[in-house]
């Protein structure tokens, strides 16, 4: 278990930031979903315990946030969102800064940024000072910071924001490796739904400081892949009375396709009977890719 | 495996204590500071009023050795004329001892609430303000408090690099300055006599040093422009210096004993009077006209309660301003 929220509730002035939120997250490749203000900020800084909540009860690593925040702190790393700098200091200075923050001793902190900054690719920037990087840079620089004193558990806020194309497909790689390979688990709060897609394996959907969805990607990909797509040429209205005869429930999609939820029986090979009985050719049958897109906007509507 | 890899390598090994990350602000903050080419000509000119104050305690020393004084060497009493007046220089032949402990008062006195208060506003000036500001300017805090380190051990930090160029100005130099006046007295009895004096020093260097602290660190962190905070500090020390001086002259005014508090140097300086007990120590001397014309200069009708009162009422303000504005980032 990485953390464990029960009946969390954080008001900010009487609004609802977070609203009644249990939940319970297993290791792993974590995305944190939901449109501006849905509480994702809030959220990990309660995991932090940088804010307390008004209600309920956080734990991270079975450390409870609000009599062990230190203890949590020193276990997890955090990449915030905003552009965060110390002034005055170099990168590789200010990694092992943030490492002796941390309580590694100074020399360990300085080989460890070393290590660090390798690993997110800064070579000999490391030396300039960090105000004269650029937007990706700092975004490496961030990262490295949040692994210096390796962490059990990454909370990475929004961790692709300003680099290019490039830069955010070799930062999705050293995200993905980290579960994979290292066995960190990794918690992402994004905007970005490629970046989820491509390295979670979670996903938790926040909307108006609820909890809409936590599921496993596969399992809520699975239960949509019931719907199939079907294209065809003939009558749509009989085609379509053939498929509610059988049991399927049916809508128009395109011009020339229908959407088939599958009910009880109504598997392909109810299809083609309906179509045998309608007259209608069924010229594909397929079943719906659902994205992540499709499943965020659906947890949204409700 | 690879037989190397120049990836991601976990870590275990020994954490420091929560001291050494206090330490880690500090020791970051001090080395930012000493970057500064102007601070660090200004800390060279802090410790120049050494070169007048050293000679004369050299002086005071051997002028106020009863051995020297029996034995009618007067090089010295002659030197120390030239500081403190011949009635005094007189009164130091009769009984030397008993000078030794005024003169070594008020030329402390002088020390600090003259050269060195100075010197702390204009080092204050240059250090403090950058403190916070830039950590709000640049939302630092998210780093800072992301880590296993409270709110009060970042304050601790941050207020120590300002304490510790503070005491660059008033108690190292003081402390150099008592020991060369130990290491040159002719006698032991220099050590006896003025054993307190190592002890009012660091009275003293804490009475400059933590409203000063306390003060430009509240300021700092009020804007993410650190320019405001040092225009802030100056306007406070020299607004309250002007208001003071031109109250006091007014006759009506001048009675308040509230007014001093006007003047950050004033009510540090009363407080550093008291401390070194300097009014008793000259009273001591005897009735002249040179001992009534030094306690005009340092006597003051003001009470040094009110001003410590005061002064711990600014810092206890203060000390809530800056907690609270470090928090407040979070609260968002």
């Amino acid at each position: 278990m990485i953390f464990r929220l029960e009946r969390v509730t954080k008001l900010y002035d009487g609004i609802k930031a977070l609203d009644d939120i249990t939940i319970e997250v297993r290791p792993g490749a974590i995305g944190l979903l939901g449109p501006n203000g849905a509480g994702k900020s809030t959220l990990i800084k309660c995991l932090l315990g940088l804010v307390q909540i008004t209600a309920g009860r956080v734990s991270v690593l079975d450390l409870d946030a609000r009599r062990d925040s230190r203890r949590i702190r020193q276990q997890v790393g955090y990449m915030p969102e905003d552009d965060c700098t110390i002034a005055g200091l170099g990168g590789v200075q200010a990694v092992a800064y943030m490492g002796q923050l941390s309580g590694l001793p100074a020399r360990t902190a300085l080989r460890r940024a070393h290590e660090m900054l390798d690993y997110v690719g800064i070579a000999d920037e490391r030396y300039r000072e960090v105000q004269t990087y650029s937007t990706g840079m700092k975004q490496k620089m961030k990262f490295a910071q949040a692994l210096i004193h390796a962490p059990k558990v990454l909370f990475l806020d929004e961790p692709t924001t300003g680099l290019d194309p490039q830069g955010r497909d070799r930062m999705l790689r050293l995200i993905r490796n980290l579960p994979e390979k290292k066995g960190l688990s990794v918690i992402i709060s994004t905007h970005i739904l490629q970046d989820v897609e491509a390295c979670c394996d979670s996903v938790i959907i926040l909307g108006r400081g609820r909890l809409l969805v936590y599921d496993t990607l596969r399992r809520l990909r699975r239960s949509v892949n019931e719907t199939y797509t079907v294209r065809y040429t003939g009558d749509r209205a009989a085609f379509m009375k053939a498929l509610v005869d059988s049991g399927c429930a049916a809508q128009p999609a395109g011009e020339d396709e229908i959407t088939v939820v599958r009910e009880g029986d109504a598997t392909p090979s109810a299809v083609f009977k309906s179509a045998l009985i309608s007259g209608a050719v069924v010229r594909q049958i397929s079943p719906s890719r659902t994205s992540l897109e499709d499943i965020f906007l659906k947890a949204l509507r409700g | 495996m690879p037989i190397y890899e120049l990836g991601y390598r976990h870590w275990e090994g020994e954490l420091c204590n929560p001291l050494h990350r206090m330490w880690a602000i500090t020791r970051t903050g001090i080395a930012l500071g000493f970057r500064s080419k102007m601070l660090l000509r200004l800390l060279i000119f802090a410790w120049m009023p050494l070169l007048y104050f050293a000679p004369l305690f050299f002086a005071i020393g051997y002028a106020t050795d009863p051995e020297r004084a029996a034995a009618g060497d007067n090089v010295w009493t002659q030197f120390v004329q030239g500081f403190l007046g011949s009635e005094i220089a007189n009164r130091l032949l009769q009984d030397p001892e008993s000078v030794r402990r005024a003169a070594w008062a008020i030329a402390f006195h002088y020390f600090f609430s003259y050269t060195q208060a100075w010197l702390t506003m204009l080092v204050v000036a240059i250090i403090g303000p950058p403190l916070i500001a830039q950590d709000v300017r640049r939302k630092a805090f998210l780093l800072y408090f992301s880590r296993p380190i409270t709110r009060w051990e970042y304050l601790g930090g941050k207020a120590s690099v300002m304490l510790f160029f503070v005491f660059v100005v008033t108690l190292f130099p003081a402390i150099v300055l008592y020991a060369i006046s130990i290491a040159f007295s002719p006698s032991l009895s220099a050590l006896f006599q003025t054993g307190t004096t190592i002890f009012q020093i660091v009275a003293v260097a804490a009475v400059i040093a933590i409203p000063a602290t306390l003060v430009v660190l509240s300021l700092s962190s009020l804007t993410e422009d650190s320019r405001y905070a040092t225009f802030g500090w100056i306007s406070l020390w020299l607004v309250g210096e002007v208001s003071y001086r031109i109250l006091s002259n007014i006759p009506q005014l001048a009675d308040h004993r509230w007014i001093f508090l006007l003047s950050v140097r004033k009510t540090t300086s009363v407080l550093i009077e008291a401390i070194f007990d300097v009014v008793r120590q000259i009273r001591a001397l005897g009735r002249s006209d040179a001992v009534n014309r030094v306690l005009e200069q340092v006597q003051t009708p003001y009470p040094p309660w009110l001003g410590l009162v005061f002064l711990t009422a600014l810092s206890l303000v203060c000390l809530c301003v800056v907690f609270r504005r470090i928090s407040k980032p979070m609260r968002i």
